[in-house]
């Protein structure tokens, strides 16, 4: 099938089919086209905006009420496809672009002019797609092949947000991801280490089994990115030591293990950010009082409970002597709305420090070449647990990479992200994952936030998210990215399907992701 | 009509086209921008008065038509093509220049297959320049002439082109002024490639019906006011013959018929096509009556066949930016037509 230049309206490329084969129809929206000017040697790839059905001998209504058939020749129909042009092959360099002149051909851009277009022969291999009506496909050159690209690596660092209803492909997606920056991230101090936080169900707990699936569709994709299904080698599954182990069999009990958090270590500055729900005022005066506590009366083998003695002792009265920084000390005297508010934040953290046989995790722990880890937060008060641990290894992980101690990458994949930031009035709160955010680039560390919706990402965190896919979500959130999804059905967007502004990938409007070689089993995703 | 009907498709510019340009180049001559677009106007080309006029080609009266049975014809065997024209008229000081598009349209299997010719022809009164060009011609009423280039350019286009054994509608008089012998011959050509011309006349004010029908004496203005009259939304009238005086050659079969409650069109056969075909004529008026539903354009009822060809027609006139292929020309045009566009 070839489409003919009819010219130029309102900025958009218009082409219209030719009809010269039985498979003529209507090419979808994020198509690509390359438009050949021989006699100019040129080249054009443009993607198609928008794309609509034209009757060109638009025939009388009339004939149906008198129950006439219609002539054949008037049933013809042509595609009419509004175009971007996206690059010209080759550039020029003089400051202009060359004239798209009308009449000449274009018909579907192929592998080698894809490559050129995106400019990216390494990266992780996606599939780009289409969209119409309510169909959502991968696009095919004009031999049916499907065509491929690479996101660059760099990608992984200026964060990224994914949005998704259940069973859009989202945790799917991210296992994809994640198994490509352990085994195939090509930087210099690659591959890398993940660390992902379970939030539902076993999703991410057997991401050391290779993903099986009945669907010939997906075993294609594979094929034609020369991959095979095949577990995370290095993988393991933190859980909290407050909870037991109940992971149904297809969880590898070998690689769970039980952790907690010591008070001995934790950094006075970061306590207010590890305790949730505490008031501004208590997070400004809680430092400077553990830091008091843990340089005067804090004794070997002391825990978290032995400071809320402290803290709590009837004779104090509410007067302590904090001590800052600069171990400078100094009377202070607590309100007793935020003395009531500390005490209750710090009595509900107790269950998560310093319990017996379970250890503390490290940034060694997590920072190690193709090891995933993954804390599962699944069951009841995990979530709490869960956010004071990710602030904690965070704190640990953002120091022991400013400090050059690992240069390893690291990619953070935080699903329903909310759940651990939504309650977080400090400023304390966000201070590490911010700094991580934007420091990314220079240290290496990736963030993706997953969430059902756009809004739940922390406040002053979306600023720095240069990355966003959405999966089939709310019609609003996919037409705040600004992609133009006119006479298309967003809520048909099948699994794995993905409307994406990727950063530096502008070209790319639509995407589809391939399912991971790893945690996926046919019937439960 | 051949499977690879797509060889049809074609555009064809005259082969002096370009030559003319030069020419209009070299001697200086500047059309201007605006033209007039039009079709040739065949409304003044009524039957000669010299006619004998018979009515015994069948009885008067109005007859039924049947849609089902003409979209039965057209879609099951019947070979079909339909001629139109469009043109642009440039005037400019020296003279006029008249741009035509000849349209043909063939019913090919799920498409219509289109071919145009495009021709060029600069008309002046001026000797002086005539003499100085063989592409300019020389003319003291371009209308007649140009309307003698057109018909011959036509039947050129038309013989060439239109396939064996097939069907044509033609859009315009079978006879009327000094189109008659071009018409007619292209008639008796295409009858000999076994093609039926068939030709339509929307507008006309003859009242050659009316005035040799006793009982219609007086009563209407013209023969498409008593059509329209007497004849109800779906019928046609009987066939009436009319025939030179001078020359019986010139002889045609003609009723009207009416397809919406609007003004009817005027089907033309020659004598001898109806003669030669006359057991297919009532099918072929249920074909145009059908064509003519489908195009259902109740204000402008026109042959489904010939409108598409006008499309063409007009679309392949565009494809000339006769201003700018002229626009090297230096000779100011008239006053009128640079600022308004009014052609002729």
């Amino acid at each position: 099938m070839v489409w003919i230049v009819k010219g130029e309206e309102k900025g958009k490329i218009v082409l219209i089919s030719k009809n010269v084969d039985k498979n003529a129809g209507i090419l979808h929206k994020g198509s690509y086209l390359t438009i050949e000017d021989n006699n100019d040697k040129k080249k054009f790839i443009v993607r198609a905006d928008d794309t609509l059905q034209h009757n060109p001998y638009s025939p009388s209504p009339l004939i149906v009420d008198m129950d006439l058939s219609p002539l054949t020749q008037d049933q013809k129909c042509q595609n009419i496809v509004f175009c971007d042009r996206i690059m010209e092959l080759p550039e020029r360099m003089d400051g202009k672009s060359s004239f798209i002149k009308p009449q000449i051909l274009a018909r579907r851009s192929n592998q080698e002019e894809m490559d050129q277009t995106f400019g990216t022969r390494e990266g992780m291999p996606v599939f780009p797609a289409t969209v119409f009506a309510r169909s959502s496909q991968k696009i095919c050159d004009d031999q049916g092949k499907s065509i491929n690209i690479k996101i660059p690596e760099d990608v992984f660092f200026h964060q990224m947000l994914i949005t998704g209803r259940t069973g859009s492909g989202k945790t799917v997606a991210m296992k994809y991801m994640s198994q490509y920056f352990l085994e195939d991230l090509c930087l210099e101090n690659g591959p890398g280490a993940v660390l992902a936080i379970n939030v539902k169900e076993e999703d991410l707990l057997t991401m050391d089994k290779k993903s099986e699936t009945k669907s010939k569709q997906l075993q294609d994709e594979w094929k034609d990115l020369g991959l095979k299904p095949h577990g995370v080698e290095t993988f393991r599954i933190y859980y909290p030591g407050n909870l037991s182990s109940r992971y149904s069999q297809d969880v590898d009990s070998d690689k769970c293990e039980r952790i907690t958090l010591k008070t001995e270590n934790v950094d006075p500055e970061t306590l207010s950010g590890l305790i949730q729900n505490i008031t501004d005022i208590g997070a400004d005066q809680l430092p400077v009082i553990f830091r008091f506590w843990k340089e005067r009366h804090m004794s070997s083998g002391d825990t978290l409970a032995d400071f809320i003695r402290y803290f709590a002792d009837p004779n104090r009265n509410r007067d302590y002597t904090g001590m800052n920084s600069r171990y400078e000390e100094f009377p202070i005297r607590m309100h007793f709305g935020t003395y009531q508010s500390v005490l209750n934040a710090l009595t509900r953290a107790t269950e998560y420090f310093d319990i017996d046989g379970a250890r503390e995790l490290t940034a060694a722990d997590i920072l190690q070449h193709g090891k995933m880890s993954v804390i599962d937060v699944v069951g009841k008060s995990a979530f709490g647990f869960g956010a004071v641990l990710l602030r904690d290894l965070f704190e640990k992980i953002y120091d022991a990479k400013s400090r050059k101690e690992f240069l390893i990458p690291v990619l953070i994949e935080i699903d329903e992200v909310h759940e651990f930031y939504g309650n977080a009035r400090s400023r304390e709160a966000l201070q590490t994952l911010d700094s991580i955010c934007r420091k990314g680039r220079s240290l290496e560390i990736g963030v993706i936030f997953a969430s059902q919706n756009p809004s739940d990402i922390p406040p002053g965190i979306g600023n720095v998210v240069n990355t966003k896919i959405y999966f089939k979500s709310d019609p609003a959130n996919i037409k705040a990215l600004g992609v133009n999804i006119s006479g298309f059905d967003p809520e048909a967007l099948k699994a794995g399907y993905g409307i994406a502004r990727i950063h530096g990938l502008s070209q790319l409007k639509f995407v589809k992701f391939p399912l991971s070689m790893a945690g996926v089993q046919d019937g439960k995703k | 009509m051949t499977e690879k009907g797509s060889s049809y498709s074609k555009l064809v510019i005259h082969p002096k086209f370009n030559e003319t340009i030069n020419d209009l180049n070299r001697l200086n001559i500047k059309i201007p921008n605006y033209p007039d677009n039009s079709e040739m106007d065949f409304t003044m080309y009524n039957f000669p008065d010299n006619g004998e006029f018979v009515t015994n080609v069948e009885e008067i009266k109005n007859i039924n038509l049947d849609a089902k049975r003409g979209a039965e014809l057209v879609n099951d065997s019947l070979s079909i093509s339909a001629y139109d024209e469009s043109l642009n008229k440039f005037a400019s000081l020296e003279g006029i220049a008249v741009l035509i598009s000849h349209s043909q349209i063939i019913h090919h299997k799920d498409d219509y297959l289109p071919s145009n010719f495009l021709t060029l022809n600069f008309y002046t009164r001026a000797k002086t320049i005539a003499e100085d060009s063989q592409y300019v011609k020389y003319s003291e009423e371009f209308e007649t002439e140009s309307k003698k280039d057109y018909a011959i350019d036509r039947n050129e286009f038309l013989l060439s082109n239109t396939p064996n054994n097939s069907i044509i509608f033609i859009d315009g008089p079978l006879i009327g002024k000094q189109m008659s012998s071009y018409t007619i011959e292209l008639n008796n050509k295409l009858l000999s490639k076994n093609v039926i011309p068939i030709f339509f006349v929307k507008n006309s004010s003859s009242n050659l019906v009316t005035n040799h029908v006793k009982e219609l004496k007086d009563k209407y203005n013209s023969d498409m006011h008593w059509a329209y009259r007497t004849l109800k939304p779906g019928q046609r009238t009987n066939f009436f013959s009319y025939i030179d005086k001078y020359n019986k050659q010139n002889g045609k079969i003609f009723c009207y018929l009416k397809a919406f409650d609007v003004s009817p069109q005027r089907i033309e056969f020659h004598t001898s096509t109806y003669q030669r075909y006359k057991k297919k004529i009532d099918d072929l008026m249920d074909v145009i009556f059908y064509l003519q539903l489908v195009q259902g354009e109740p204000k402008n009822p026109q042959l489904r066949s010939i409108a598409i060809a006008e499309k063409y027609a007009r679309e392949t006139l565009k494809l000339i930016n006769f201003a700018k292929v002229m626009a090297k020309a230096g000779i100011t045009p008239t006053i009128n037509q640079d600022r308004f566009g009014w052609g002729g």
